[in-house]
């Protein structure tokens, strides 16, 4: 379980997030929705020991984020927002520079077959003449290397087509089910929100996400 | 460690072709301004006027003694044509063997066997007097008795409207010279000079060297730059080891890689330069190498973009060089304040030092940054 407990966090004078708390449950697939700029990359951030709250604490399991950063760090699969690959390499190539620096060991196997399932056929391909979504894929299965149990996923889908998007959301939507990790994703997509989400929260002053998912009859909680 | 090599070695197998021209540059750059040097300084030879007015074997054997010296390049000519291109400065000095030379030698007759000219722009007269001073004792042979050379100096002035005549009236006639025991002294104690000048030249390769190796060392830590800048870095911050443990790692493997090729420059510089090297040396380029990694990896973190990183490396590596006196060492701000090359790592390396202020300095920094502030939310 994942506790979020009254988090606070401004960038200078500009308070982003105020009192924030909730709860994840295992194997629970949880949507972050809110207009540009609301501070849904802030919160994945927070929840990723990227930057440190100025109040408020986040416990996963009986792990503390401020005592046991390194076994919380062992657990997180962060998929950022802006595409984090090495540009000169081939997709083969990023595998294993982050593979080495992991906390565990894969076989080029498991990492071409990690790629796969994330609906990305090539490896020796330089990553510079990738396509945007095919780059976006990569960004995904570089974070999924090291098994991670908290899924934060910001905007990964961006780009990706329709097909491989939805074959990527039931892989991860399984891995919560099956496996039983916490996945928890920002999108501007509705319609992926409604098929995969568990439960919404909605970040930020305009009630229009609120009102929108509602509509469909999702729940959704205001943070 | 090991995870660190393989993952660099991925970049580097990208980059090896900028990698091996950044390794080779100081060698390279070094060689070619020593041989530009050494070729500059074989061209700057100095011009000297010779009139010979005595047609006996003695005087010929002496302008032969004067054409083969070392660094002079002789103008024999008519004792007018020489005074009037002292005048305009294209000869440094000017010596007539005068007339009834080998006879004074001979009946040892003190005055006259020589006569000198210089201008207020002579540079060169006192060591090639003296060269010449030694060939006529050479030539006083087998009678030791005490001897002068007397040698008549024109000082010219630098108003070109002077007439000869005029010259010649108001120039003063050289003091005596001193005993010719003495001045084959000071001869002696001339040349010894000139070896501790080619022994200084020697290590001023060093010096270049070191220069040259200051400023790829900084060009080659931009890495530090790119990769705290890129997204990546998000990624990096989430490793088992720190971010900040990412960078010293490859700093390590930078610094390891950069001391590899020092040893090898090493190696070739004292083969082209004929000079062993002795173990402090050793020890000397590797407190270099240490310092030099650690002031281009801490500076590197001060900065945001490499372009700035760049503009600033390279006053920093001239003020380096400059106040090392790896570069200019004779009048050097180095010989008006001592205190000052102390601050400089060329110096440390040029005097084959192994402790400088600034390793202690950078180390303190260091320690300060590995455990300041920021280390866990990298
Ligand atoms: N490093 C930072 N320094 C200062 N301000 C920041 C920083 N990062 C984010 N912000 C500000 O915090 C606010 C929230 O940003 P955040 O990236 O969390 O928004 P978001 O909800 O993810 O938006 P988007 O949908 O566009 O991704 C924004 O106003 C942004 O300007
Ligand atoms: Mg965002």
């Amino acid at each position: 379980m994942l506790k979020v407990d009254s988090l606070a966090k401004h960038y200078g004078l500009k308070q982003i997030l105020e009192d924030v708390s909730f709860q994840v449950e295992q194997g629970e697939v949880v949507g972050l929705v809110g207009e540009n700029g609301a501070g849904k990359s802030t919160l994945l951030h927070l929840l990723a020991t990227l930057t440190a709250p100025e109040t408020g604490s986040i416990a996963y399991q009986d792990l503390n984020y401020q005592k046991n950063i390194r076994e919380i760090r062992k657990k997180i699969g962060f998929i950022p927002q802006d595409i984090a690959i090495w540009e000169d390499f081939s997709v083969k190539e990023n595998m294993v520079f982050f593979e080495q620096l992991s906390w565990v060991k894969k076989s080029e196997q498991e990492l071409r077959q990690l790629c796969q399932d994330m609906k990305l056929d090539e490896w020796k391909t330089k990553t510079k003449s990738l396509s945007g979504g095919m780059k976006r894929k990569l960004n995904i299965a570089i974070s999924l290397i090291h098994d991670p149990a908290i899924l934060l996923l910001d905007e990964p889908t961006v780009g990706i087509d329709l097909k491989s998007r939805r074959e990527i959301g039931t892989y991860l939507y399984n891995l919560a089910k099956k496996q039983g990790k916490i996945v928890i994703y920002t999108s501007h997509d509705m319609e992926e929100i409604v098929t995969y989400c568990d439960r919404v929260y909605c970040i930020g002053q305009d009630p229009f996400y609120q009102e929108l998912l509602e509509e469909k009859g999702i729940l959704v909680q205001k943070l | 460690m090991k995870q660190i090599f393989s993952t660099r070695w991925l970049h580097w197998r990208k980059q090896w072709l900028s990698l091996i021209i950044w390794l080779l540059l100081p060698i390279i750059a070094t060689l070619m301004v020593v041989t530009i040097a050494n070729q500059w300084q074989e061209e700057t030879v100095i011009p000297i006027g010779l009139v010979v007015e005595d047609d006996t074997t003695m005087a010929n054997d002496l302008v032969q003694a004067i054409y083969d010296t070392e660094l002079i390049r002789v103008h024999q000519m008519e004792r007018e044509q020489a005074l009037t291109e002292l005048e305009q400065h294209e000869l440094d000095s000017v010596f007539v063997i005068e007339q009834g030379y080998m006879d004074k030698i001979k009946t040892n007759d003190r005055k006259k066997v020589i006569t000198a000219y210089v201008s207020d722009m002579s540079i060169a007269y006192t060591p090639v007097k003296e060269a010449i001073a030694s060939y006529v004792q050479q030539d006083a042979g087998a009678s030791r008795a005490a001897y002068t050379l007397d040698a008549m100096a024109t000082h010219y002035n630098t108003k070109p409207t002077w007439t000869w005549n005029e010259i010649v009236a108001t120039s003063n006639q050289i003091k005596q010279e001193e005993a010719l025991l003495d001045t084959d002294f000071s001869f002696n104690q001339q040349a010894k000079q000139h070896q501790e000048n080619k022994a200084l030249s020697l290590w001023n390769v060093w010096g270049i060297w070191s220069v040259f190796a200051f400023l790829t060392t900084f060009f080659l830590f931009d890495w530090v730059i790119k990769e705290k800048q890129s997204a990546i870095k998000v990624r990096l911050s989430l490793l088992p080891i720190s971010f900040k443990g990412y960078l010293v790692r490859n700093g390590l493997l930078y610094g390891g890689l950069l001391l590899l090729s020092d040893l090898i420059n090493m190696s070739l510089l004292s083969l082209y330069t004929g000079q062993t090297i002795d173990r402090n040396q050793v020890l000397a380029i590797i407190v270099f190498r240490f310092t030099i990694c650690l002031g281009a990896f801490l500076i590197a973190q001060c900065f945001q973009t490499s372009f700035y990183y760049y503009v600033s490396v390279l006053p920093l590596t001239l003020i380096m060089a400059v106040i090392g006196g790896a570069i200019i060492p004779i009048d050097g701000l180095p010989n008006k304040w001592a205190w000052i090359s102390y601050f400089s790592p060329m110096q440390q390396l040029v005097k084959s030092d192994s402790l400088t202020v600034w390793s202690i300095i950078l180390l303190v920094v260091f320690f300060i940054w590995y455990w300041g502030k920021g280390e866990k939310h990298a």
